[in-house]
């Protein structure tokens, strides 16, 4: 058993009770709650992805209402609820960024500007040391590869706009994303397993 | 996270299309194969779960009064399975239509991604998704470089997907330097008919090629000359011998749409 990935199932288990109550008696106080749940993920997603505090107001406010109007689109069987709302901000996101007249810079290291902590998540140190564990496997990264995933992760650049402005072809940019992705998850993987109590 | 067993020829598609990093229409193609690949699916899943953890550690408290904002939008909506209207306008619950106190611009943009998300919809179930291509991958008739080649094709370049009546994409023009027609998922036609490509600008209608089908499988561009000049495209089936001048019965067609992609 992996400590971070209990938790995650049991942060799961709440999520799915909490959209339960949502979908089946339009349940307010269950929708609160899922919104102090997720909205500084959903809310970082968008600020480093637009460096625009109101645009990502905006996104947070269209990922929580869309998901009170239709939380059936929802599906439990594909994944986890934090999945599919960090998905669903990320798209949110990424449209927004390519609407702009004027793209803001990209910040290539996810170490730098991270902004204030997480004062209000509930378990905050836990968190924190997932954070800590994804800094870390994406600064282990290859460079090339990190800066493609993040180039299009941060960035909103689709393969072909990376492309352009690493001057690599385009193929190059999708085999180093998905060499990058999977490097990225075994590394996940592996510091999961060796955090303090990562291992029973 | 999930595991994944045997992955996919798509996997680097897939990846990109998590990411959202793919061009509208190589996203429309490759989200449609995803939604029926197994191997894609977990691949999908996986690549958002680690995404997810990515974004997840940039996370930031949103100011306090964006939560007040979004509730008071929460408890003023009238639930849309409880419709019960009252004569005075309220709703049997008593509560009032909803009146956002969020900002207008939030809201239109909002709006906007609602109408967007239509409009994506509207694509995926149109002309431009080819779900045929993962029965052919499976069935080995689609090699991997058709098919980066097409999809490349498609983000690059005018282009029309023929669909027949059912919505159903059977080929695609692909304008350009290189013109080429591909055939996504064209039945052989009866013995002594042919498959035959027109162009159309305006009413008018002209025979330009007798295409080859029914090779089960996304076939590699096939070269055809004066495809560029025409509005759409058409398929028909004609008996077996000169083109006629006139087109029998439009078994499927499509209009030139522009390159979405780089």
């Amino acid at each position: 058993m992996r400590r971070v990935a209990r938790a995650r199932a049991s942060d799961a288990d709440v999520d799915a009770a909490l959209a339960r109550q949502i979908v089946e008696n339009r349940d307010r106080e269950a929708f609160d709650a899922l919104y102090g749940r997720h909205a500084p993920a959903v809310y970082g997603i968008a600020r480093r992805v637009l460096r625009d505090p109101a645009l990502a107001e905006d996104v947070v406010q269209e990922v929580f209402l869309g998901f009170w109007t239709s939380p059936e689109r929802f599906d439990p069987n594909r994944g986890t609820l934090r999945t599919w709302l960090m998905m669903i901000a990320h798209r949110r996101s990424v449209d927004a960024v390519r609407r702009a007249v004027a793209r803001p810079a990209v910040c290539l290291d996810i170490i730098d500007d991270l902004g204030p902590p997480v004062e209000d998540a509930q378990n905050a140190a836990l968190r924190r040391a997932d954070a800590d564990l994804v800094q870390h496997a994406v600064a282990a990264l290859p460079a090339d590869q990190r800066q493609a995933l993040l180039l299009a992760y941060w960035g909103g650049h689709t393969q072909a706009e990376i492309a352009a402005l690493t001057g690599v072809p385009i193929g190059t940019v999708k085999s180093r994303i998905y060499t990058g992705f999977q490097r990225l998850r075994a590394q996940l993987r592996t510091a999961g397993e060796r955090a303090p109590g990562g291992a029973e | 996270m999930t595991q994944t067993g045997q992955e996919c020829s798509w996997a680097e598609w897939t990846v990109l299309l998590a990411l959202h990093a793919l061009e509208p229409e190589q996203e429309a193609v490759v989200a449609e194969h995803a939604g029926s690949c197994t191997a894609c699916r977990a691949t999908m899943r996986e690549a958002e779960e680690t995404f997810a953890a990515v974004g997840e550690a940039a996370a930031i408290s949103p100011p306090p009064e964006l939560r007040h904002r979004i509730l008071a939008v929460v408890e003023e909506e009238v639930p849309p399975f409880t419709p019960q209207r009252t004569g005075s306008g309220r709703t049997a619950r008593g509560a009032r239509p909803p009146e956002p106190v969020a900002s207008r611009r939030g809201l239109r943009r909002w709006a906007v991604a609602a109408a967007a998300a239509v409009l994506v919809a509207g694509m995926a179930g149109g002309g431009i998704v080819v779900a045929q291509l993962d029965r052919q991958r499976d069935a080995a008739t689609v090699h991997a470089d058709t098919l980066d080649d097409l999809l490349a094709a498609l983000a690059a370049s005018p282009h029309a997907v023929l669909v027949d009546r059912d919505r159903h994409p059977v080929a695609a023009v692909v304008l350009g330097d290189a013109p080429r027609f591909y055939d996504l998922d064209l039945s052989p036609p009866p013995t002594g008919r042919v498959w035959v490509l027109w162009g159309a600008r305006g009413q008018a209608m002209t025979a330009l090629a007798e295409v080859p089908a029914g090779a089960g499988g996304v076939t590699a561009g096939m070269p055809v000359g004066g495809l560029g000049e025409y509005e759409a495209y058409a398929l028909t089936q004609e008996a077996v011998g000169p083109p006629p001048g006139r087109p029998g019965e439009v078994r499927a067609s499509g209009p030139v749409i522009a390159a979405t992609g780089s």
